[in-house]
């Protein structure tokens, strides 16, 4: 059990977000709620997260998916979205990663892909990369660091409100019913259309043309059928 | 530490890059759209985050984080489809196999 890849990074998972639990209880004036709630959910979302980009099995990625998608509506629920992390956990929780899961099941992907990736050097760069480099980018760049390398001053491009204000509470589902009515009609509509359009697009790239031919073949029956009725008579 | 904004946007951060590298380090293809999920997420969380902080009384961010999801999962569907051809023409969903190139 303790050589399994997989059981050893969902044990990961798991007491990585513990371990984010007790470092947040230990270190500085954590008030309770809020804060520990915080630390909590993204310990369960990042650790959830590399999961389902290293596990080599393709079900456990699914699963360690809607684990992220769960604490994720943590997440908006803290931040005052009670709407939004309903919705998260029914949209993308439940209908997103059970379409994946059907893709995975489908394209036999639970048995042999990615269980040889990719070689550790363009892993690696990759990491570098991404990992590195655009994490530091936006980090530093929001956090305000100034990139001129002849010696600029630490600037915070984001006025210093923006860390003090506290959040109100609002009751958000009757706002977001009045705006889909008010102001955001139009993509509303627009959004509907599109939903369509890819409904009818993954029919008509998934159908079989077995299945089309045997439709063919069932209607002319038919047709055929009822020629004779209509002539017997 | 009281929450401010910028633990957000950390975090918002960290799922972005997480998404982006499962985006280059996947074989699979049906990985690569789960890790594209990842990084809408980050997105997302961004939004929110932005909506509760500066602009609380105007949902700006909540209502674009819901077409986000909207189109996210009309996409994903779309390219599911398109796995399930390639997958029928190929009888593999592993990228490295599916060319047809000399090289």
């Amino acid at each position: 059990m303790w050589k399994d890849k997989s059981f050893l990074i969902i044990f990961g998972v798991f007491s990585s977000a513990v371990l984010m639990l007790l470092i947040s209880l230990v270190f500085g004036s954590v008030g309770l709620g809020k804060d520990l709630a915080f630390y909590f959910l993204s310990g369960l979302i990042v650790s959830s997260a590399i999961g389902v980009v290293t596990v080599p099995n393709l079900m456990h990625a699914g699963f360690l998916l809607v684990l992220t998608f769960v604490s994720t509506a943590g997440i908006y629920a803290l931040l005052n979205a009670d709407f939004l992390a309903g919705a998260q956990i029914l949209i993308n929780g439940g209908a997103v990663t059970i379409m994946m899961m059907f893709a995975v099941m489908l394209t036999n992907s639970s048995k042999d892909t990615d269980k040889i990736p990719y070689s550790y050097e363009y892993r690696f760069v990759a990491f570098v990369l991404s990992g590195l480099g655009l994490f530091l980018i936006l980090i530093l760049r929001t956090l305000g660091v100034n990139f001129n390398l002849l010696g600029g001053q630490m600037v915070s491009w984001a006025p210093s409100s923006w860390a003090i204000k506290e959040p109100i509470s609002v009751s958000t589902t009757e706002l977001i019913g009045k705006m889909f009515f008010e102001k955001y009609l139009v993509p509303f509509e627009v959004a509907s259309v599109l939903l369509l359009m890819a409904l009818i697009g993954a029919i008509v790239l998934a159908l079989r043309e077995k299945d089309i031919k045997e439709d063919l073949i069932e209607t002319t029956e038919e047709i055929k059928e009822l020629e004779e009725k209509v002539s017997t008579k | 530490m009281t929450l401010t904004l910028y633990h957000y946007l950390v975090l918002a951060a960290l799922l972005f890059c997480v998404g982006v590298y499962g985006v280059l380090t996947s074989k699979n293809a049906v990985r690569v759209l789960m890790s594209l999920e990842l990084a809408f997420a980050g997105v997302s969380v961004n939004l929110v985050a932005f909506s509760n902080y500066i602009t609380p009384g105007q949902l700006t961010g909540q209502m674009f984080t819901i077409f986000i999801m909207t189109v996210s999962a009309a996409e994903a569907g779309v390219g599911l489809a398109i796995i399930f051809n390639v997958f029928k023409n190929f009888q593999t969903a592993d990228m490295e196999k599916i060319s047809t190139m000399k090289w």
